[in-house]
């Protein structure tokens, strides 16, 4: 495979182009705001090991089924059913957030930013997949960051409702930016599902970022192996020249 | 904050006690079924027969939110092949142990200190609970001494009528001297723990199931409580206390 026929690359977005730090304050404070949002009784502690108990059975089926459930889905149906949908519906925007906020500060790679200008100036068509469970931050990240335009196709989980590694998310995202899978390439941290995902939507490269916390918590099999093995997404430079 | 609340009623099965599968206590239960009934059926094979008759008290006492007395549920539902003058007089013997032929129940991890903790903190406490047996309760409660800790015990077996009917709900308000919306109730079933207790006008209901069961479960307006819970300790962040009135006093303010 000539890395010139490459004409559209995607990428994850957690832990590939933003790392999670912890913050203390900045967790707290997301807790906080979430339990006074909802208005419950409970302290803010208490209530969290709740919902933490729920979301692991919403998190089981997800992985298991491929599935994601909308913001409205989550927060209504599987994370507060003993609010009224009504009630909880409209902020379920807002609640997933703080949620994400809950578990430490999202921020991007400092390679990224001219990486992505460069890849789009060499004319590569550029585009996210990600498993998320949220419909706005990623979005609203890309904006912070003057990305949105650098972006062609967002695919996000939690707004088509099927998750990575079903190949369907894949093809979708070639369908969309109007590539050929095989012309695609997918960039990710996961060495086992982003591997085996983007080879059964026949994309035709994959290229693993190694992540020390990704490869701890979920080690390489060895039976999938990337095209490419890279440590920083500015490496993605030797890989795609100019077009 | 739940400032309002002065009593606390549990129910029992699922909620403060949980059943475990003790097969050699199972095993003597059923042995003892069949010494007392006097039949050389095998004791396995017994036991299962009376469990396809109970399904069938069961739906009766579903239908009509009662519960018989236990020599009446014995002579009609569940022996009535054996002589009534035999099988009467041991219809509370034969419940117990058709009872622990389904387990041992066990209270919940903590169950003896929350109850203990909510006690200090000033609620009234009571247990509410659809049970068939007027022995089992009054015996664990002396036995494994968690009488001190309740003021009223109210079991469908000892007062006729069974949880959803609002009346098993106010008889416990009234023997704890409470007003119902200053009552709770902790129970465990979202079809039958929410709309009768709503009816009988407690002040909140707080149901404990897991979140496996949860993800299951179906939530209406009907049946929505107002507060879900998965352990048996986190009752405490639920009722912090009773507010002190504005003379200093707990209680009745």
């Amino acid at each position: 495979m000539l890395n010139k026929d490459i004409k559209a690359i995607f990428l994850d977005v957690g832990n590939t182009l933003r790392v999670v730090v912890p913050d203390k304050p900045f967790m707290e404070a997301a807790k906080r705001q979430l339990a006074e949002l909802v208005g419950t009784q409970m302290s803010p502690d208490v209530f969290f090991e709740l919902l933490e108990e729920r979301y692991k059975v919403l998190r089981k089926r997800a992985k298991e089924e491929l599935v994601e459930a909308s913001e409205r889905e989550m927060w209504t149906q599987w994370m507060l059913p003993d609010f009224p949908p009504e009630k909880i519906g409209p902020l379920s925007g807002k609640l997933t957030r703080l949620w994400r906020d809950s578990d430490g500060r999202r921020l991007p790679r400092p390679d990224v930013k001219d990486t992505v200008l460069e890849l789009s100036r060499r004319g590569y068509l550029l585009g996210i997949i990600a498993n998320t469970i949220t419909e706005t931050e990623i979005p609203d990240y890309l904006e912070e960051y003057g990305l949105t335009d650098y972006f062609k196709t967002v695919v996000l989980s939690s707004k088509v409702g099927i998750r990575k590694p079903n190949p369907e998310i894949y093809l979708e995202a070639a369908r969309r930016i109007g590539v050929e899978p095989e012309k695609c390439v997918y960039v990710g941290d996961n060495p086992v599902r982003d591997v085996e995902g983007t080879r059964d939507a026949g994309y035709g490269m994959m290229i693993l970022i190694l992540e020390p916390e990704t490869l701890k918590k979920e080690p390489p099999t060895g039976e999938a192996k990337p095209d490419h093995t890279i440590r920083e997404i500015k490496d993605l430079l030797e890989i795609f020249p100019p077009r | 904050m739940t400032h309002n609340i002065e009593a606390i009623f549990l129910d029992l099965g699922n909620t403060l006690r949980i059943l475990v599968k003790d097969q050699a206590h199972m095993a003597r239960a059923r042995q003892r079924i069949v010494e007392l009934v006097g039949t050389n059926e095998d004791p396995v094979t017994f036991v299962a027969k009376l469990e396809e008759r109970y399904k069938v008290y069961r739906k009766w006492a579903f239908e009509n939110l009662r519960e018989a007395p236990e020599s009446e549920m014995w002579t009609r539902w569940l022996a009535p092949d054996f002589p009534a003058e035999k099988i009467a007089p041991l219809g509370a013997e034969l419940t117990y142990q058709y009872r622990q032929s389904m387990g041992r129940r066990v209270v919940v991890d903590g169950g003896r200190e929350v109850v203990e903790e909510l006690q200090r903190r000033g609620y009234a406490l009571g247990i509410i609970s659809n049970l068939i047996g007027t022995r089992e309760i009054p015996e664990w409660l002396e036995a494994e001494d968690y009488g001190r800790y309740f003021k009223a015990v109210v079991l469908s077996s000892v007062f006729g009528r069974r949880k959803p009917d609002p009346s098993i709900y106010f008889e416990a308000a009234k023997r704890a001297g409470v007003d119902p919306s200053k009552c709770a109730y902790v129970g465990d079933n979202l079809k039958r723990d929410v709309t009768g207790t709503r009816a009988a006008g407690f002040g909140q209901i707080v149901i404990m199931i897991s979140p496996e069961e949860l993800a299951e479960a179906e939530i209406t307006d009907e049946n929505r409580p107002d507060v879900i819970i998965h352990q048996f300790r986190q009752l405490l962040d639920i009722f912090p206390g009773i507010p002190l009135s504005p003379n200093g006093e707990k209680g009745q303010g």
